[in-house]
């Protein structure tokens, strides 16, 4: 009598292939031969047991800039299915058993999110036409199954409980905010500020005055950024990359701004994913960046006199919590931009940068305005540039707002998750960048259906 | 039976011996779903009238699987999909396949060999994906009880191999 044992190898395979892990090791548990069959050297077994949950990571490699790839070649070249596999279940079941060992330094699990975060892709189902990306629902399903999940999104590294912010600086918690304290902030590794970028906002910091008073300590500091940095959310070595936490922080405080006046942004390791608006969306084809199209967001700023203070006046010695202080929105902008070929754009004074970039896509350059404004009020115009930050990973965007016939304000930002992905975030300051000049936090975001919308309406 | 040229070609008969020494006639255009025996027919130039041996399928056994490749028979060929080579693979079987095999285990077992063999890569993968249905959500003990397999471990060698996949058990 043929039975399953019976069955060639090759057969049990396919047999095999359309299970997942569960049912995979279940099926090991029965016999020796079994246990043997499904040994993690058994890699065909493993990677078909891997793509039930997660999405095939050589997608999101090949979709990956060739320095970024060439990075990445090591990895890609030791990779084993069924170690990669069992470590992101491993990961999972920490968080949703609420374990509170792997818990108390979760540097492991977080960085295997992260992990499954960047091999996120995503593909379009073709019979019900909608994108999604396995990866991103199994993130999120722990978020939604697990006990107070968020506790890992920041904070962990001084209590896991503790109910303050993702910016660690603070030795020691029962003291106040200090800037003297604010030096020792290095601590935070930036594994730990883009887990938190990319997840968004958490309940805990939403609830917490100390969370807002740790991300304006970093925003407004004058020290945090400068000439070095080009005024944005960038490492003060030249080196063009990105500074993490400040990165953190401004996400942190334009997500409350966002939520207080009611506009929903991109938010979650979904929006943060490269593509995140299909490329379909751009008709030109130079358009890596995905410039052409609606923009909308918004800046924050404090009030001056609290920003000199907290900046100036404020001796190390002293303590000074910007918690408290009002922080006010500008109005919601609306931009329409344009991919530019002009030569005045390349060589305009304002839109250059002596720091280094990604060279696998060119530099573009955009003008626009700000549309929507009520007749009556002066136009605001906009031009700025789009690069690859060093590395190949992120996007750094720069937009000068002028009007009144003169140019006012830098915008420096960094798209966080990668090419056509969610949002840009980053610092404006006044261009000509004085000293003691008011800086502050801004975001903008693409906005698909409108610009879908502005492309039917266009007569071209 | 090679004597139907000036006719349709998907109505030529040909002739199966199988293991058992049954002769089986069946239309070319059924029996080529198999890739062996389409194969076959084109090396011996499809004319010939010479019966095809089956060495390795009885009887029973390919009466099933040539009523398959009936039902099946204007199927659009097994494409090489490689999309769907990397992503998650579905054992939702339709409804006429279902009751088809609703058999018991050893003619499914038998199904799946001579599938193999004969290469209808569509039947093979049907009856996998009902050997998988029959595993899916299982424990191991119930996984034992429905294929028969007996337990070789040691209560200790057990216990090490339940701790070893923990990693996988849902949550």
């Amino acid at each position: 009598m043929a039975t399953l044992a019976e069955l060639t190898p090759e057969i049990l395979d396919i047999v095999l292939s359309y299970l997942g892990p569960q049912d995979i090791t279940r099926f090991g548990r029965t016999s020796q031969g079994a246990n043997a069959f499904i040994r993690p050297s058994n890699q065909l077994l493993w990677r078909s047991a891997f793509l039930h949950i997660f999405d095939d990571p050589k997608v999101a490699w090949e979709l990956l800039q060739p320095v970024a790839r060439a990075a990445n070649r090591a990895r890609e070249s030791v990779w084993d299915w069924h170690y990669e596999l069992k470590r992101r279940c491993t990961a999972r079941n920490a968080v949703c058993d609420g374990d509170t060992t792997a818990l108390t330094d979760p540097t492991g699990v977080v960085t295997t999110f992260l992990d499954i975060f960047e091999t996120a892709s995503y593909r379009t189902d073709p019979i019900l036409m909608r994108r999604s990306s396995l990866n991103v629902d199994f993130l999120n399903n722990i978020f939604e199954v697990a006990p107070r999940p968020e506790r890992i999104v920041h904070d962990y590294h001084r209590d896991i409980d503790s109910a303050s912010l993702p910016l660690h600086f603070m030795a020691d918690s029962s003291r106040p905010l200090t800037r003297a304290n604010l030096w020792r902030r290095t601590l935070v590794p930036d594994w730990a500020s883009k887990f938190h970028i990319f997840y968004g906002a958490t309940k805990r910091e939403g609830d917490s005055v100390r969370a807002k008073a740790a991300a304006r300590a970093l925003v407004y500091d004058w020290s945090v950024t400068g000439p070095a940095s080009d005024y944005g959310p960038l490492k003060q070595d030249q080196s063009g990359t990105v500074n993490w936490q400040v990165l953190e922080a401004i996400t942190s405080l334009m997500n409350r701004i966002f939520d207080t006046i009611g506009l929903t942004i991109p938010m979650g390791f979904k929006s943060h994913i490269p593509y995140y608006v299909s490329r379909q969306t751009f008709r030109n084809k130079d358009d890596w960046a995905g410039i052409t199209g609606s923009w909308v967001g918004t800046y924050a700023f404090l009030d001056y006199r609290a920003l000199v203070h907290y900046n100036f006046a404020n001796h190390l010695e002293y303590s000074m919590d910007l918690g408290a202080d009002q922080e006010a929105c500008g109005d919601v902008m609306r931009l329409k931009l344009e991919l530019s070929n002009d030569e005045d754009l390349r060589n305009d004074r304002k839109l250059i940068t002596r720091m280094p970039s990604c060279t696998d896509l060119p530099t573009l350059y955009f003008s626009g305005s700000s549309s929507g404004r009520p007749i009556g009020r002066p136009s605001i115009l906009v031009r700025g540039c789009a690069s690859l930050v060093p590395g190949g990973k992120q996007v750094r965007w720069r937009f000068i707002i002028s009007y009144a016939g003169a140019d006012q304000w830098q915008l420096e930002g960094i798209q966080p998750g990668g090419i056509c992905s969610g949002a840009v975030y980053g610092l404006w300051s006044h261009v000509e960048h004085e000293e003691h000049g008011p800086v502050g936090p801004f975001c903008y975001y693409f906005d698909s259906a409108a610009s879908i919308r502005g492309h039917c309406l266009d007569p071209e | 039976m090679a004597s139907s040229s000036t006719n349709e070609p998907a109505k030529q008969i040909i002739l199966l011996t199988t293991s058992d020494n049954a002769d089986m006639r069946v239309e070319r255009e059924v029996a080529e779903r198999s890739i062996l025996i389409k194969n076959l027919l084109e090396d011996l130039g499809g004319e010939s009238g010479e019966a095809i041996p089956i060495p390795n399928v009885n009887e029973a056994v390919m009466k099933k699987v040539l009523e398959w490749c009936e039902q099946h028979r204007k199927d659009p060929p097994a494409s090489q999909d490689d999309d769907s080579d990397s992503r998650k693979k579905s054992t939702d079987i339709d409804e006429w396949d279902q009751k088809f095999m609703q058999v018991d285990q050893e003619m499914l077992f038998e199904i799946i060999l001579a599938a193999n063999y004969l290469d209808i890569k569509a039947l093979l993968d049907v009856g996998c994906k009902t050997v998988a249905n029959m595993i899916k959500g299982k424990s191991p003990d119930e996984i034992r009880k429905t294929f028969n397999i007996q337990n070789d471990f040691t209560p200790e060698e057990e216990d090490q191999i339940r701790r070893e996949n923990e990693w996988a058990e849902d949550r």
